[in-house]
């Protein structure tokens, strides 16, 4: 009997309702998720509400409800604390929860309508019924087929596991049959009203086709409660009431439930091992889907780390289980994405560019990779950046943001070339799209040849060169163009003082194929033909030009290929009879293979041929008119290669470099009896391999980076061949996140060099390379440094510390002729070289304010190494170098006022470069004659400028056809009177004057257009 | 939009500039190195110059003041001898017109403080054949012109030049002032003024100038050994040295290849820096040695060559005046007590025209006594005797 009593209990629930009245908080079990999902299933929030509900025929009032949308049940609680349970749908009538009243209605009878409740809305003369469904998608590895990573991408792939997907619809009567409607406008007061509450996108259209449900108006609805007018003020915008306002944030949380915020990601097989593992990817910027370099990638709270390359490519470490990675990029907009490590995986990323959101974003992360990061003396600057920083006559240029960086010194204020911890300029390696820029500069250097507008970022080694660098003994500075937008064309136009640019960039196949083609001119032609004949110059000219074109096409999406090409020249001529011409070009062609598996290559090639002419006694009628020309033709083949092997990452690859150059070609203009003469082709070619690993034991406090490269080179003709092993090692001990010290040692190899006798690189420096009698430079590096992040993170502050040595430097004898000179290495003599410093950097991040100031101290030498005796260079002893500056103090900063005006502000200040001057005169018959000091015995005045700029950047209306932004500033501020150079001059009299050349003597005031569409 | 561009303009023209430098640099103290100039001429006369290297500043008349003394001679290897005379502060002539052109030479230099120089053995650079003279006119300019046509081996080409011109005053007085008068006679026109007797004469003057700056060049990537039109001497066609007649004497000798680099070299540190590309100055050794102190630091470099001249005579026609002499002219006039003190006026001031027969304090005109008199524009009153007019 007991037996029976026992189980008539336990079958209650079950035969209630043929009982009487079914009890409410009797049913089924709610359903539970036990799995990793992003986003919930309610219909707006997870938080049990007090309301009312009808069940089975009997009101219920203070019940605490809740509605699961994705099965589309009410849910009941009797207590804070009891399990929810799901009575029977069909038994539910209506109930309401926080004056929203939901309806059963194909339990009531209503055919047409789906099943589920529907929240009943009304605006005095409609009736509307909107039903929240939440969809579960399970995406596992994947395409995403509707919103990406971040935002609408759908090209690429991420590892989703589940979320819910918010779908709401709307419905009304019309003509007493239940129909969908679309969007609707509702009208209450003759005002429309916006609905806030509603998903984004959607609104409401009067449609006055729908009818209004009052009371019992319609047969079906006559067991709802009196009730159905909306609460007053349901629609108002002022007066929403607090349980109102937390519905409608609610649901305004829940349409976004499928963005990246709100899912999670799963990476990896599951398996065994307990990682740490790999997780790598492709950032891209999601307008255009262009790769995006210089991102910061590192989990929250510390570990791995890394930046993105030129390839948008990042590869970082993490542990098993569940993750925030945060992607970082100064002019874009942060993302954190919550992913669930299984095992080594790939995670894809696009980001948006920072546009509306400047007041809540975090601007860098750059010094944080300072502990990340085992390389030294690594720099990364975006074109975003470099736009930031005020140039003369405003143009954006990024190799004037690169100057900016301690260690790095301009070799004069007009000047192109640059040298990086007392290396020679012809000892920086400049890549452009993998192709060789030999002179960086356009217009006296003034500008460079790097279009802003197609430049993606730079970085620059300085230090810790990769293995898969080589051929420079002091720098590498890597720049590569942006990838055409996929999607839409885009193009930008800007007109500055002297130079006026334009870019177009689209789909040529939509997400498949695009282009970036980008041009400038100068029109100082123009502007030198209207100065005034005493200004000197106004028979002059100076101009530049160059196009870039990009090309990119995805197979799919691991799989690309881009064609760049670049050309540019350059012409000036301030006397009348001498004219100087340059010009770039270049073509490459990169295949990029990134497999999902953590292993990826990339295979280039392509041509670059740098050429450079004088032409003197242009008139047709001279007898000694000539046209003197340099041309360097070279074709080059790289492949890398890079896979993940648990704690190692392992970089290998290869590279050949074929040159031909003609250093010297000499033919007659006019009726000129100048002989036809060219010096012998010089070809070589220049093979290396390459292997390097980064390695973290243990996932520990302790990175290292190892490498080797083989470095050859093989002249012909003669036949000469050099080999020699470079090492790259470098090393980072991180007791915390916030504190690292880093050690490093390299070796290099260079076999091209620039034969000049100008401190800086003039269009008739000529190159040339290793062979019989001119040997490889040889160098090497070691750094060590410290790194420490203060106050919280916004400020980084590092000390890095070099000693150099560089051999057979090449240098030239007093009175070498270096033009069209067959045995030129008779004129020339090999110097070693030592150079030294220490560089104090404090950087600032994050706030209004953001900027760096550094100092460098350092010394660059250089000592003949032939023994001459006393005809050697300043009789043998340690020199000082052209560029050794042993003060250097940099600022750069920008403050902004709000997310569309700036400030910028930059202030150099350098110790005067080495000169050599007269010390003494004596008369020469008539005619009076200087003796010179030692070489670079005295400098030239200090240098110190400051450039302000304010900034204003483009509106943020998204649908404006076009955004300008404009820069207004001023270039040398106090107007000081820097020497480019000095020089003593009898002009052809016996009295002697000094003389210093200004470049830009006078604060010189521009302001710069940019329009984008 | 015109005054934007025009601001554009100035701040680029302006941004630009050269301004005067001074290093500060403190002379060093100690032994200034000696500087030798000068070739050995075969076949004329040799002028070889003496000084030293003074610091930066030093004015020309102390360089030119300052020098060495000693000896100096030109010997060869047959045992001649030819001594140098002292003509000057460190300037000594040394005979070798007769020395043969088939011998090595060489300078050796004998200082009074004990310390001797010497070239090494050199052979005797031949002269190149002037084959033309000429000048042009363009632009304003008179440029003159040279073809010289070396022989086989010859490449390097110097040109000297040393240039005459006649030239005149702009005025021919009627009148002369008779200065040193009793007070009472001052201002009596009637006394002061006097007729101009012939040999007061100074309307044509000559002057002339050496080249300070040598001519320059090579023919090692022409296609002959030659050099054509090659423009050794400019001036604006506006110079008073084209108004009368102008010429110039043109002297080439050869080179040596290290003497041309070393001249070049020289001439480039003091001329041709400062440009935005110009190379760095260096200092080149010449072929000067010390004689037990071969570290001692000589400056100079010393060739033996021949002299090959030509002259070139260029016409009045493409003189351009530029000048207005009418308006130099005035009449005196008084001060405020009605004085006219014309022996202040003498000062400073020539009578030129009486406008009428008998002179008057105000009917005389005046000019600068250097329209009067062409002694005073550096010129003087030897006429050369080759000078073709018969003017005098």
């Amino acid at each position: 009997m007991k037996r029976l009593v026992v189980l008539l209990l336990l079958l209650a629930p079950g035969l209630l309702p043929c009982m009487a009245q079914t009890p409410l908080f009797r049913g089924r079990a709610a359903n539970e998720y036990n799995f990793p999902y992003n986003g919930n299933f309610f219909w707006s929030s997870p938080e049990f509400r007090p309301g009312t509900v009808r069940f089975d025929g009997v009101t219920y009032n203070g019940v605490m409800l809740n509605i699961n949308a994705h099965t589309g049940d009410l849910m009941v609680r009797e207590s804070e604390f009891s399990t929810p349970v799901v009575p029977e749908r069909s038994q539910v009538a209506w109930f309401e929860i926080d004056g929203l009243l939901y309806v059963n209605l194909r339990d009531a009878g209503i055919e047409d309508a789906p099943e589920g409740f529907f929240a009943v809305l009304q605006d005095g003369r409609s009736t509307y019924y909107w039903q929240r469904t939440k969809l579960f998608v399970r995406e596992p590895g994947n395409h995403n087929g509707v919103r990406g990573i971040g935002y609408d991408d759908p090209r690429y792939r991420e590892n989703i596991i589940a979320y819910f997907h918010c779908r709401d619809q709307y419905y009304c009567f019309r003509r007493g049959v239940f129909k969908k409607v679309g969007k609707h406008s509702v009208r209450r007061a003759g005002k429309t009203v916006s609905a806030p509450f509603l998903p984004s996108g959607a609104s409401f259209s009067s449609d006055k086709g729908c009818e209004r449900i009052v009371g019992t108006a319609s047969p079906s609805l006559r067991n709802l409660p009196g009730q159905q007018e909306l609460p007053a003020g349901f629609f108002s915008d002022e007066s929403l009431s607090s349980a109102r306002s937390a519905a409608l944030a609610a649901i305004e949380q829940e349409n976004l439930i499928a963005s990246y915020r709100n899912k999670i990601y799963e990476i990896g097989v599951p398996g065994r091992s307990e990682g740490p593992f790999k997780v790598e990817g492709v950032v891209r910027n999601v307008a255009g889907g262009a790769p995006l370099a210089t991102v910061f990638v590192s989990p929250e709270g510390g570990g791995g780390y890394d930046y993105t390359d030129a390839d948008g490519h990042y590869s970082i470490t993490l542990r098993k289980g569940e993750n925030t990675l945060i992607f970082n990029e100064y002019s874009m907009e942060e993302m954190r994405i919550r992913v669930v490590v299984r095992g080594d995986g790939g995670l894809d990323v696009v980001m948006r560019e920072k546009v509306t959101a400047l007041k809540s974003a975090y601007v860098s992360a750059e010094g944080m990779a300072e502990h990340r990061r085992t390389a030294m003396g690594v720099e990364k600057i975006n074109s975003g950046l470099a736009g930031h920083i005020p140039s003369a006559f405003g143009e954006a240029d990024i190799l004037k943001a690169v100057l900016t960086l301690p260690g790095v010194k301009t070799v004069g204020e007009a000047s192109g070339g640059f040298n990086v911890r007392g290396g020679a300029s012809d000892q920086n390696l400049i890549l452009f799209n993998e192709g060789t820029i030999y002179n960086p500069s356009h217009l006296f250097g003034i500008f460079s040849a790097f279009n802003n507008d197609v430049v993606d970022g730079a970085e620059l080694y300085k230090s810790s060169i990769p293995a898969q660098y080589g051929g420079r003994i002091s720098s590498v500075l890597d720049i590569n163009t942006r990838e055409g937008d996929m999607k839409r064309i885009r193009g930008a136009l800007g007109i500055g003082l002297l130079t006026g640019h334009l870019s177009l960039e689209g789909p040529i196949v939509k997400d498949r194929t695009s282009f970036l083609l980008g041009g400038r001119t100068s029109y100082s032609d123009w502007m030198l033909r209207r100065l005034p004949a005493s200004s000197g110059y106004s028979g002059g000219s100076a101009s530049f030009s160059d196009v870039n074109l990009s090309v990119t096409h995805r197979f799919d999406d691991v799989n690309s290929l881009q064609a760049g090409g670049y050309w540019s020249r350059d012409g000036f001529s301030f006397r009348g009879d001498t004219t100087f011409r340059y010009s770039n070009l270049d073509f490459s062609l990169i295949w990029k293979h990134r497999a999902p598996e953590g292993r990826s290559w990339k295979v280039s090639a392509g041509f670059d041929r740098y050429s450079n002419s004088l032409a003197a006694g242009a008139s047709a009628s001279s007898r000694d008119g000539y046209n003197l020309s340099t041309v360097i033709r070279q074709g080059f083949a790289k492949a890398s290669f890079s896979e993940s092997l648990g704690a190692h990452n392992l970089s290998y690859g290869a590279d050949a470099v074929f040159y031909a150059l003609s250093p010297g070609i000499l033919s007659p203009t006019g009726e000129s009896l100048v002989v036809p003469r060219s010096l012998a082709l010089e070809t070589a070619l220049e093979p290396s391999l390459y292997v390097s690993d980064s390695w973290t034991p243990g996932g520990g406090p302790l990175s290292l980076d190892m490498g080797v490269r083989l470095s050859s080179f093989l002249s012909f003709a003669p036949s000469k061949f050099y080999a020699t092993p470079e090492f790259r090692l470098s090393a980072k001990y991180s007791p915390s996140g916030r504190l690292s010290f880093k050690a490093g040692l390299n070796t290099m190899s260079q076999y091209i060099h620039l034969i000049s006798n100008t401190s800086s690189i003039s269009p008739m420096d000529t190159w040339r390379l290793s062979g019989e009698s001119i040997k490889p430079q040889r160098g090497w590096q070691a750094a060590a440094g410290v790194y420490w992040t203060v106050f919280g993170g916004s400020l980084d502050i590092s000390l890095e510390g070099y000693w150099k040595r560089m051999y057979n430097i090449l240098d030239y004898k007093s009175g070498a002729v270096l033009s069209m000179n067959e045995h030129l290495a008779d004129d020339l003599v090999r110097a070693d070289g030592r150079a030294y410093g220490v560089e104090l950097m404090l950087r600032k991040q994050t706030g209004r304010l953001t900027g760096w100031i550094a100092y460098t101290w350092s010394r660059s030498l250089l000592r003949e190494e032939e023994g001459r005796g006393a005809a050697a260079i300043n009789g043998g002893a340690w020199y000082n170098a052209p560029h050794d500056k042993p003060h250097d103090i940099k600022l750069v900063a920008n403050y902004k006022f709000t997310h569309r005006y700036s400030i910028s502000c930059n202030l150099d200040y350098s110790t005067g470069r080495p000169v050599t001057i007269p010390v003494g005169q004596y008369m020469y018959g008539d005619a009076l004659r200087l003796v010179y000091s030692e070489r670079n015995a005295y400098r030239i005045p200090d240098y110190f400028r400051l450039d302000l700029a304010l900034n204003i950047e483009p509106g943020h209306y998204f649908k404006a056809l076009a955004h300008m932004s404009a820069t207004i500033g001023c270039y040398n501020v106090t107007g000081r009177k820097n020497a480019y150079s000095v020089y003593y001059t009898t002009n052809g009299g016996t009295q002697l004057k000094g003389y210093m050349v200004s470049v830009f003597a006078t604060p010189i005031p521009y302001a710069t257009l940019n329009l984008k569409f | 939009m015109k005054k934007i561009l025009a601001y554009i303009l100035l701040v680029l023209a302006a941004s630009g500039c050269i301004y005067p430098f001074d290093a500060g640099i403190v002379p060093e103290s100690g032994i200034r190195p000696v500087t030798v100039s000068g070739d050995i001429l075969i076949g004329s006369v040799t002028e070889i110059g003496l000084g030293f290297v003074y610091p930066v500043g030093t004015p020309e008349g102390e360089m030119r003041r300052k020098t060495p003394s000693g000896s100096v001679t030109v010997i060869n290897d047959r045992g001649d001898s030819y001594k140098g005379v002292k003509s000057g502060a460190g300037l000594y002539r040394i005979d070798t017109s007769a020395a043969p052109e088939d011998a090595l030479y060489r300078l050796e230099i004998r200082l009074d403080d004990g310390r001797e120089f010497r070239t090494p053995w050199t052979g005797v650079q031949e002269a190149p054949a002037i084959e033309n003279l000429k000048f042009e006119v363009s632009d304003g300019t008179v440029r003159m012109l040279a073809d010289l046509g070396g022989r086989d081996s010859l490449q390097f080409f110097r040109i000297d030049f040393e240039e005459t011109w006649e030239y005149h005053a702009d005025f021919v007085p009627d009148l002369m002032y008779l200065p040193g008068l009793p007070s009472a006679d001052r201002e009596n026109p009637q006394k002061i003024y006097r007729p101009r007797q012939a040999d007061e004469d100074y309307y044509y003057c000559w002057n002339t100038a050496s080249s300070a700056e040598p001519f320059t060049a090579s023919s090692e990537e022409l296609s002959e050994n030659r050099l054509v039109s090659a423009c050794f001497h400019s001036l604006p066609n506006t110079d008073t040295k084209f108004s009368v007649l102008y010429s110039v004497l043109v002297s080439a000798r050869g080179m040596s290849e290290r003497a041309y680099r070393y001249h070049y070299q020289v001439r480039s540190n003091s001329n041709a820096t400062g440009d935005l590309f110009s190379p760095t100055p260096s200092e080149l050794p010449g072929n000067i040695e010390c004689v037990g102190n071969p570290s001692e630091t000589v400056v100079g470099y010393v060739d033996a060559v021949c002299l090959a001249q030509a002259r070139l005579y260029v016409p009045s026609n493409v003189y351009r005046e530029t000048r207005n002499p009418e308006s130099e002219l005035y009449y005196p006039f008084p001060d405020e007590d009605g004085m006219y003190n014309f022996e202040s006026l003498f000062a400073r001031d020539a009578p030129v025209f009486c406008d009428d027969e008998i002179p008057t304090k105000t009917n005389v005109s005046w000019a600068p006594k250097r329209c009067t008199d062409c002694r005073l524009s550096g010129g003087s009153k030897n006429k050369p005797e080759w000078w073709p007019n018969d003017h005098r």
